[in-house]
This record gives structure tokens, sequence and C-alpha cells, in this order.
């Protein structure tokens, strides 16, 4: 059960890693990974709604909308409680941890958009079977915030090295970007299999 | 004037607001389903059908959602016609179902579409706001197909699946890697047609709850809401 | 803070209800629409995955799988309605997660595997997807397997219970092939137990 939840875990980091592999939360990917301090803020705030909102809509599915014969209205289920949680969130925030406020709080309404956050919800919920519960299901969310918060940090090290490289007129800005976040992604196939050998799972 | 004016609404989208090369939006599902041409087509067809729903619905409702909760009027809007068109296209087209998997569900946080409800179908009648919709469908489903052909001519020598160069089996092409790197080379061909000018703001970052710190733009192309 | 009007709260409540309540009711419509064709869709691809792995049968029979992984077992029936063999969907996990395969499994040699069909997968296209060709698939068909198939990459495949793995896809290989090595195991366990 320990060693089926860090595969578990591991895999969500590295080999599904949500933005490298499975091109999940590209927009902030790009948009706010320019800066260290912000790439870590965003992802924290990513990671920290990603786990609340599969802790709340995994019951809510599994409970709710499956015995009622509504699955259909996972979808707009779904984007809604994350909406809602996100608004949530930021209010008890703001009165309660005026600290953490002030470091999260103006990434949180970036996220309800952020379709890595509705894409873990759903893909646990396709995951889920007999072997696959609701521990599954919270460890992949926590590891797919964290596997998030990895490649953040690490293109944000690779575009501060971009800074004052002398590149292309046409490739300046988005395109070399995007050259940078594909040799990143490169680098996060080597792990192909790492996490099943390293385990002896499968 | 009007035909005219409704035929500009629709070439817009296509060409001088491309919602992919130009303005950069949508880039979750144009990197991952463009493995092959098909999925490309898929993938635009299902978005451009809940573009032209959801801007109709909310262009006709624009005077009566309040504006405080229209955020959550407009994904509940969305939400709706992404379900049903992924309904439809589970019961008519399941192989289509299938190769586009998650991302179909996904398109209610595909940032094209509240950008257009937010920028144009809320501001403007129903008829311009359809084409308006249909417009960047198109738009949406031409830069997909664009990416779909590179990657599936160069990853697997094929073109919607039909034998085109055999020889050719760059598997990089299909992979993750591939997909950011076609992506920035159309990018960058995009900049170039566009006389060098970086990324031009038409209006669909308005709308992106990003907007406050994204730097896809750069400094200097922020938009002043 | 102002304090809300009784205007500022209840219009948008009622505005939002009111878009709730249409919509759901336009959902419950469309899902009474597609429901049939949905279910359709699914029970036919069940079916025809089984009789393109089962050639010999004439009819199937769902029947009761083993404890353990997520299996289905139907007993696979000629015209006179006596048990030929079996189809075994199974999973298990691949490169890009779960791949659901339909073993075909005649009892007339003691356990051949009569084709393999895969349900669904999430392998890269071009790696790990061209599990799905005929190449890959066709040689667990009619290979005796004493001990299980393993797979191999000297290109030695398709007798001796040797599987050629799939150029770059090692992963999904092996994946594949223990599939249908555990079909296999359940066959075995099921005719053990006499229920087939």
């Amino acid at each position: 059960m320990i060693k089926s939840l860090i595969a578990v875990f591991l895999a969500a980091i590295l080999t599904e890693n949500y933005v490298l592999a499975k091109f999940l939360g590209i927009c902030p990917f790009l948009g706010v990974s320019k800066k260290l301090n912000t790439a870590v803020g965003m992802s924290a705030a990513v990671t920290f709604v990603m786990v609340l909102a599969t802790a709340v809509t995994y019951p809510i599915f599994m409970y709710l909308l499956v015995p009622a014969g509504l699955d259909y209205l996972q979808t707009i289920v779904f984007i809604l409680i994350i909406a809602g949680l996100v608004q949530l969130v930021e209010i008890v925030l703001k009165k309660y941890m005026r600290v953490l406020y002030r470091s999260l709080g103006i990434y949180l309404p970036l996220i309800t958009t952020n379709c890595a956050v509705l894409g873990v919800t759903m893909l646990v919920i396709e995951k889920s079977s007999e072997t696959y519960g609701f521990g599954h299901a919270i460890v992949n969310a926590l590891g797919a915030g964290i596997g998030f918060l990895v490649a953040m940090v690490m293109f944000a090290g690779v575009r501060s090295k971009l800074e004052t490289a002398d590149i292309p007129k046409s490739l300046k800005g988005l395109p070399i970007t995007l050259v940078a976040a594909s040799l990143v992604s490169l680098s996060f196939l080597g792990f192909a299999g790492l996490v099943d050998n390293m385990l002896g799972i499968g | 004037m009007a035909c005219k004016g409704y035929l500009k609404e629709v070439t817009k989208g296509i060409i001088k607001e491309n919602p992919v090369l130009t303005l950069v939006l949508g880039t979750c599902p144009t990197l991952a389903v463009t493995t092959a041409a098909s999925n490309a087509i898929g993938m635009g067809l299902a978005a451009t059908i809940v573009l032209i729903g959801s801007n109709a619905v909310i262009s006709a409702l624009r005077n009566v959602i309040p504006g405080k909760v229209r955020i959550p009027a407009y994904i509940t809007i969305i939400a709706t016609f992404v379900t049903i068109v992924q309904m439809i296209v589970k019961a008519f087209a399941p192989a289509i179902d299938e190769s586009l998997g998650i991302f179909l569900p996904l398109i209610v946080v595909n940032c094209i579409i509240l950008g257009r409800a937010e920028m144009f179908a809320s501001k403007n009648p129903v008829i311009p706001s359809m084409l308006d919709g249909l417009g960047m469908g198109i738009g949406f489903t031409a830069a997909l197909l664009l990416m779909g052909s590179i990657r599936e001519l160069l990853g697997a020598g094929t073109w919607f699946g039909m034998e085109i160069i055999p020889a050719l089996n760059i598997v990089i092409f299909l992979l993750p890697p591939g997909g950011f790197f076609v992506f920035g080379m159309l990018i960058a061909f995009a900049n170039k047609l566009n006389g060098g000018k970086t990324v031009k703001n038409a209006g669909g970052c308005a709308a992106c709850p990003m907007k406050g710190s994204c730097t896809v733009l750069g400094k200097g192309d922020k938009l002043d809401d | 803070m102002k304090k809300m009007s009784f205007k500022d709260i209840f219009v948008p409540t009622i505005t939002l209800f009111v878009i709730c309540l249409v919509v759901s009711a336009l959902l419950a419509g469309t899902n009474a629409l597609t429901k049939a064709p949905i279910a359709e869709n699914s029970l036919k691809k069940t079916q025809e995955a089984m009789k393109s792995v089962c050639p010999f049968a004439a009819s199937f029979e769902e029947t009761k799988g083993v404890e353990g992984n997520t299996n289905v077992v139907y007993k696979a029936l000629d015209d006179k309605g006596e048990v030929k063999g079996c189809a075994i969907s199974v999973t298990s996990k691949g490169y890009g997660g779960d791949i659901q395969i339909m073993v075909g499994i005649s009892s007339a040699d003691g356990g051949m595997v009569t084709g393999v069909e895969i349900l669904s997968h999430g392998e890269t296209p071009g790696l790990g997807a061209n599990a799905t060709a005929e190449d890959f698939r066709n040689q667990f068909k009619d290979n005796p397997s004493l001990h299980g198939f393993s797979v191999v990459k000297d290109g030695s495949g398709g007798s001796e219970g040797k599987i050629d793995a799939i150029t770059g896809a090692t992963i999904t290989s092996n994946a594949v092939t223990n599939a249908v090595n555990e079909a296999l195991h359940i066959y075995m366990s099921l005719c053990e137990g006499g229920e087939l």
C-alpha cells in the first residue's frame, strides 16, 4: 500500500509530469516562470488548490453524482467547485492568515482557469478502481502539484540564462521560451520507467 | 456595410487575431492533441461549436446577467456547451472521444472561450458574436491543423493516417518536446510574417485572469485595463 | 465596506439560479438522448473485441473472474453451447497510464492464445501506440508458451513464447506481455477451479 502510494507520488512528479508530459497548465508555465519567486509562489498556490479540490470533488463524484446517475454533470460540477473553492480560500486566507495571503493571494484568482487543476481532479476519477482509492487520489494531486513546482523552478532557472543570450530577432520572446521548454521536457523523458523499476513494481 | 462587417468578424479570427499564433491562447490543447492531423480537426470542431454556442447565449443574456456574477455565469454556460458536445461526441464519434481524452472536457478552461465571452460576446449583439465565435473557431482549428500536419508528417510520415513519406519517422516530433519545438517555430514564423513585431495584443489577454503577472507579452505590451 | 442592499444580493442569486436550472434541464435532456448510443458503443466495442480474439466462438457469456486485479471473464461458447475457451479483459500499467486489453484463449490445446486486442491505452503515438498494430499483437497468436510469454529484442519473436519488443517502447511491450500472461494465469486458475 505504502509502496504503491510512493509510486503514484513519484510518477506524478517525474514520469507523468502534468506540465511537461501531459501538457496541462501550460499558460502559467510560460507566463509566470520568468522569476524564481513568482514561480514558487504560483506553484505553491496551485498545489494547495489541487489537493483541496481533489479532496472535495472525489467524494462528491463517487458518493453523490455516481449513485444518482448524474456523472454526466462532472465537468460543470467540478469547474464550479474549483471556482468556488478558490474564492473561499482567498476569503479565509485574507481574514485569518494574512502572511500566507500576502505571498499566495495574487496567484489564487489565476487558478480557476488553470487546466492542470481541473485536469488532476478528472484524471484521478478516471484512474480510480479497487486498488486506486481516495488516498491515491490525494497523493496523486499532491504529486501533480509538486511536479508543477519542479517544472516551474527548473524552467525559471533555464529562462534566467536566456535573458543574456543573443537570440535571433524572430525567435525573441515566446518562441525561444518554447524551444527551451522543449529541451526541459526532453530531459524529463529520461525518467521513463524509472519509478516502476526503482520500486520493483510491474 | 452590414455584409462586409459580418465578413470581417469571421476573417479577423483566422489571420489577424489568430487565437493560437498571435494571441497565444489555448496553448494546452494546441500542444497536447496535435500528434495527428485528424485529432486537430476533432478538437478544433468541438471548440468551434462551443465557441459559437457560448458566444450566442452570453451575448443574448448580456443585459440580464449582473456584472458581479458574470464570470460564474459564463463558466456555467460554457461548461454546459462543453458537456453537451462531449456527450454527442461520445455517442456518435467514440473514436474522436478516445483520441482527445481529457482535453475534450478541458475545453471549459480554454482561455479562448472565456476570453471571447468577456471581450466580445458580452458587448456585442448575437449575430456578430456568433460570427466572432465562428472566426475564432476556424482560426483555432487552422492553427491546430497546421501543427498536427507538421508533427504527423515529420513524426510518422503520414497525413490523416495516409502514408505520404514512409521514410520519415522522427518520433521525437510526436513526443512532448517536439510539440513545444514545433509550436515555438510556428510562432517565430508568425512573428516574422508580422514584420518582426512580437505577439500582438488584440484584446484576448484583457480577459485572461493571468494578465497581472503574465510575462509572455513582455514589458510594454501590457494592456491597461 | 458598504452594506449590500437586498437587491444587490437577490438579483445575482436569482439570475445564477435560473441559469443553473435551465442548464440542468438542457443537460438532462441531452443525456437522455445520448445515453443509449453511448452504452451501445461500449457494448459493441467489447463484443467486437471478443469476436476478434475468439474467432472460434459463436456466443459469449460473462462469468465470474478471479479476485485481485480488475478482470472480466467471458466464456466463449460454440453453436452447441459448449465452452471452447474464453475471452478475458485485463488491465496493466503502461507508459502513459493503464492499458486495457482483451485476450482470447482457446481450450483446444490446453490454453492457446487466439488473439489479443487493445481496448484502451494512453501510450505515445508513434512509439507505444504501435502496440495496437497487428504485427505486434499477432505474435501472441498460436504461440505456444509453457511458462508465459517473454519480451525479446533480437527479432526471434513469434514462437516459443517469445515476443519481439516494439521499437522504442519496451515498457509498453512489457505491459502488454504481462497482461497476456496474467490472462493466461487467470484462465489456468479458473480451469483448476472447474469453472471453465
